[in-house]
């Protein structure tokens, strides 16, 4: 007998989430496996002790702290250039905007090999390669389209008369737009500053070509790792990036329905 | 309580002109509002009515000409220095602030202490019936409510002009005839002059103290409400203001008298200095219709009956005139009629009702 057309769709999407997410939920029992091989463990006998190594270890921390700090940074750098692409290019003519817009969101496009190579060639000319000004630079790049697409969809939403009436009431632009403009995008700047974060800290091709024996980030350490040996320190790092990313990814959903739920008229 | 009430300033446009590109949106406007008037800007969408708006509140400039308030020239001076209350019609109030806070924003921007801010606030508050709502966000209120938030943010800081942009367009009727007394009753009490935008002729009688009826980009007339409608000096005026049955004739002088002819009528028409064609311009209470052909000869049309709608006091008949073109007859319902669609009878007026517009150059669609 036929199933029962109602059900067919939630078991698939059961099924379907089961095998997305399932690959990222088997790193966990081996992290925290107490033995020294890629061995999957009972949780009776979990032991964190691969997440002391991943937090003791010169070479796993500095990589750590390597790639916190580049994704930090990237991130902000990201931020600032796509909110101020977002907000300048409100104002130029059609033509030119979607011109600009395509440029500015080509990095998504792109095949990162390409990206990598063409920043390879012109970080090295400037002595940027294995420099952490060189992955901000490089890494912002990636996250600039995505602040700029969040930045932009927040602007869409805002009424320009919301503008025209602060001046009309007194304010300047300046005041204008820190306290009318900046307020009301604010949702979709975090929004963008998280997601160019997570893109940065889980970047592995451009951090292969750019990476030297001094400065490496947690996913190339990782990678380097997993061809050299089977420590599950690997897993830890692995289970540290997929906590990271998953919160990261929340509040910024969360911060973007914020602004859907809260600032659209009742009626 | 704090007293919100001013001297409306008067505005004075002359020769102004804006154009974006080749399309020219004001085409040399000359208007003078008085200080304390309630002037309405009405017009069909396009005819450049908001764009005047923005351009009195510093949204827009001029190509040419020049705008003075209180006669000092405001050309130069942005927006924000304008000192012009300004209501939307989406209202456009700041989501993210509260009542109070929306309504003290004018108030923060010009370095008020915290306590008059507040006095004023209240009074505001007290004139738009809003008292309680202090607290409220934006998206909590109705739409009635929330316009009511934007005129009192709008006059909180005495400005001496208030520019509306439709602001009753997004309100349902019975709602909008509640506002439009309510914001006519604001006017008289603050005393600001205020520059109306509206596409709707009703709200500009209800409202008006003059009215500039723009078409294209010019002003076509100004006027009371009153003159507008009886003595309108375009046909496009006279089409926008109401209804009307309009004979399509040629004036003649006659011995120092205007003679109108219309096929083999003539009509007497006074105090005219229109020569040439020119329509007879008859409002539907002005005529009236009878089975039987009146005794005078003149100002007598054989017309044919189309449709009849009994509107309870009034009952509207439309006719179709000896040309093929229409015209409307409204008379009281009281009145007993036999007159059914396809009957033919007589419409007749008054001479003194008689007015005639020159024939227009141009044929402007409306809405």
């Amino acid at each position: 007998m036929m199933p029962h057309r109602r059900h067919v769709l939630p078991v698939f999407a059961v099924l379907l989430a089961v095998t997305i997410v399932l690959p990222i939920l088997a790193v966990i029992p081996v992290s925290f496996t107490p033995t020294s091989s890629f061995a999957i463990s009972s949780p009776e006998s979990w032991s964190p002790r691969w997440y002391r190594e991943l937090l003791t270890n010169p070479v796993w921390l500095d990589s750590l702290v390597s790639s916190l700090r580049i994704a930090l940074l990237a991130a902000l750098v990201a931020t600032v250039a796509g909110t101020m692409a977002a907000l300048g290019l409100r104002r130029v003519r059609r033509t030119h905007r979607v011109v600009a817009r395509a440029l500015v969101t080509l990095p998504l496009l792109i095949p990162l090999v390409v990206l990598a190579v063409g920043l390879y060639a012109m970080l090295i000319r400037t002595q940027l390669v294995g420099t952490t000004a060189g992955f901000v630079l490089a890494h912002a790049l990636l996250g600039l389209p995505l602040a700029f697409i969040t930045v932009s969809a927040s602007l869409d939403a805002l009424d320009d008369n919301l503008e025209q009436a602060s001046r009309g009431l007194g304010a300047g632009p300046v005041t204008t737009m820190r306290l009318i403009v900046l307020p009301l995008v604010a949702p979709g700047v975090i929004a963008g500053a998280l997601f160019a974060f997570v893109v940065s800290f889980n970047e592995v091709v451009i951090a292969g070509f750019l990476g030297s024996p001094y400065l490496r980030t947690l996913p190339i350490e990782m990678y380097s790792s997993m061809t050299r040996s089977t420590d599950p320190t690997v897993a830890a790092a692995a289970t540290f990036v997929a906590a990271l990313t998953v919160i990261t990814a929340a509040f910024a959903l969360a911060a973007m329905s914020w602004r859907r739920r809260h600032l659209t008229r009742k009626d | 309580m704090q007293d919100l009430a001013q001297r409306g300033a008067s505005i004075d446009l002359d020769g102004v002109h804006l154009s974006y590109g080749d399309t020219a949106v004001l085409r040399d406007i000359d208007l003078r509002i008085k200080g304390g008037e309630f002037m309405t800007l009405l017009g069909p969408s396009g005819s450049g009515k908001s764009t005047l708006l923005n351009l009195m509140g510093g949204f827009a400039r001029a190509n040419a000409g020049e705008v003075r308030v209180n006669g000092a020239q405001i050309d130069h001076l942005p927006p924000n220095r304008r000192d012009m209350g300004m209501v939307y019609q989406n209202y456009a109030l700041f989501p993210h602030m509260t009542i109070a806070d929306n309504i003290a924003y004018p108030l923060k921007r010009r370095k008020m202490s915290k306590s008059d801010r507040a006095a004023l606030v209240r009074a505001a508050l007290a004139m738009v019936d809003l008292h309680g709502f202090a607290d409220r966000r934006p998206s909590q209120l109705s739409g009635g409510q929330q316009q009511r938030v934007a005129v009192a943010r709008a006059i909180v800081f005495r400005p001496q002009i208030l520019l509306m942009d439709e602001p009753l367009g997004a309100l349902d009727k019975r709602l909008r005839d509640e506002m439009q007394s309510e914001l006519r009753q604001l006017h008289e009490e603050v005393g600001s002059t205020v520059v109306f935008v509206t596409h709707d002729q009703e709200e500009a009688m209800v409202m008006s103290d003059r009215i500039a009826v723009m078409n294209g980009g010019r002003v076509e007339q100004v006027g009371t409400p009153h003159e507008l409608y009886s003595r309108p000096r375009t046909t496009f005026v006279a089409t926008f203001l109401g209804e009307s049955t309009m004979l399509r004739g040629t004036v003649h002088a006659v011995g120092g008298q205007s003679i109108f002819h219309y096929r083999d009528t003539r009509v007497p028409v006074d105090g005219h200095d229109v020569t040439g064609s020119g329509t007879l311009l008859l409002r539907p209470e002005q005529i009236e219709l009878s089975e039987d052909k009146p005794l005078r000869s003149t100002n007598v049309l054989e017309v044919r009956i189309e449709n009849v709608e009994s509107l309870g006091p009034t009952r509207r008949t439309k006719v179709t005139l000896p040309d093929g073109a229409s015209g409307i007859v409204r008379e009281p319902g009281s009145k007993t009629s036999r007159l059914r669609p396809g009957d033919t009878a007589w419409m007749s007026w008054q001479v003194g009702a008689s007015w005639v517009v020159p024939e227009a150059q141009e044929e402007c669609p409306h809405e």
